[in-house]
């Protein structure tokens, strides 16, 4: 019977229904709580909706560390890990970025929260400028003309 | 944008280089605000795995380390006193203090600034004899006794005087701490071992309070390093130098 897998139902906010290990639930620190406290087969989250819960999801089951009886085949290597990590965050637009960050955060996988907020912090490293962070983040600037003048001149060395 | 807790936004902001946090300063006045604050700050040093960096004061060409991938080496070359290398160089929230005959130096080891500013009208006038030399532990901080440099606006300001007036020829040791936050002096009750020469150094060591003295006595020009525990207030050796040679 212990090979036998425990199966949990993740619900979305939007009713999506996602069925996993629970192993796979156990990735995040919210969630196992939850499944201790809780013994319900099915566990609704109003929090996520159902597109971003299946990225947790996938990401969750690429990152469980799966043991098999008397082989390692299955789990995965650090490398492969990471070259998936890439293709996962690549693929992605900044507003699911911001989405999972938040669901992340929410659900407490600080891996997936780790990968995300480098993935943000990538993104503005890459901006040449204010005018291109401004851009992309789609941040309203709050300063008056002088201030930023100013604060520009401050930070000169900055940019280059 | 959509709402992100703060906390999670300065967990991305502290992964940025510094000049990106530079750059995000001139997004706006908000984001100025959180990149300015001490809060961030801290965690910033702590969160990114910095490149060593060593600093050389002198001119690149009489280098004979160019630096390697783990460590980066940035050049001091504004310096036109050749004594400069020789004097104490004092460090603050990490940045480096040189002082030089009529001005102080002040460098951002990171944004690579480097400013020098006039030494402050309080200077020396009951030091004659001695002269700017003595920039040792006699007359502590190169950032002056009780005066204080205002980087931003280049100007000194003369402190509430300290507790008790700190002569260079004095015979017993003291040390007097300065907070810099909240611009009061403290006496640092417990003094270590005694000093063997007049050129004994404070240091600023890994954040802790440290003295560094050469003890020619000691066959192998040993040098000696005390490091202050702020908690235990005591002091301890500092032994891997033990028998340097330069």
């Amino acid at each position: 019977m212990e090979n036998e897998k425990k199966m949990i139902t993740l619900k979305s906010s939007d009713d999506v229904t996602f069925e996993v290990e629970e192993a796979v639930v156990l990735e995040s620190q919210f969630l196992s709580h939850l499944v201790q406290d809780c013994p319900a087969p099915e566990h609704k989250i109003k929090e996520v909706t159902g597109k971003i819960l299946s990225k947790v999801v996938e990401y969750c089951e690429k990152h469980v560390v799966v043991v098999v009886d008397g082989g390692d085949s299955s789990s995965s290597s650090g490398d492969d890990l990471k070259k998936w990590d890439d293709k996962f965050i690549k693929e992605m637009d900044l507003s699911t970025v911001y989405d999972l960050i938040a669901a992340a955060n929410y659900l407490n996988i600080q891996a997936l929260l780790d990968l995300m907020c480098q993935r943000v912090a990538d993104v503005i490293t890459a901006c040449k400028d204010h005018k291109e962070i401004r851009e992309t983040l789609g941040i309203v600037s709050d300063y008056t003309a002088e201030e930023e003048a100013e604060v520009l001149k401050e930070n000169e060395w900055a940019f280059d | 944008m959509i709402f992100i807790v703060t906390d999670v936004v300065e967990k991305i902001l502290v992964r940025l280089p510094l000049k990106s946090i530079h750059r995000f300063k001139t997004v706006s006045r908000e984001w100025r605000s959180t990149l300015e604050s001490r809060r961030f700050a801290e965690r910033h040093k702590k969160s990114v795995p910095k490149k060593r960096k060593i600093l050389a004061v002198g001119t690149q060409a009489q280098s004979q380390f160019q630096g390697d991938t783990e460590i980066e080496m940035v050049y001091v070359q504004q310096c036109e006193c050749d004594d400069a290398t020789l004097l104490s160089s004092l460090t603050c929230d990490s940045i480096v203090c040189i002082p030089e005959p009529n001005w102080v130096s002040v460098l951002n080891p990171s944004t690579e600034e480097f400013l020098s500013f006039c030494s402050g009208p309080f200077h020396y006038l009951d030091d004659r004899f001695t002269g700017w030399s003595t920039f040792n532990m006699n007359t502590a901080m190169g950032f002056g006794r009780d005066e204080i440099l205002d980087v931003n606006i280049s100007e000194w300001r003369k402190l509430v005087p300290p507790p008790y007036k700190v002569e260079t020829r004095k015979n017993s040791a003291c040390i007097l701490a300065l907070d810099l936050h909240t611009e009061e002096f403290r006496d640092v009750q417990l003094v270590p071992p005694p000093m063997h020469s007049s050129t004994a150094q404070i240091v600023n060591l890994d954040d802790r309070l440290a003295i560094a003295d050469t003890c020619a006595l000691k066959p192998g020009w040993d040098l000696e390093i005390w490091i202050r525990d702020a908690q235990e207030e005591t002091w301890t050796i500092y032994d891997l130098l033990h028998n340097f040679s330069p």
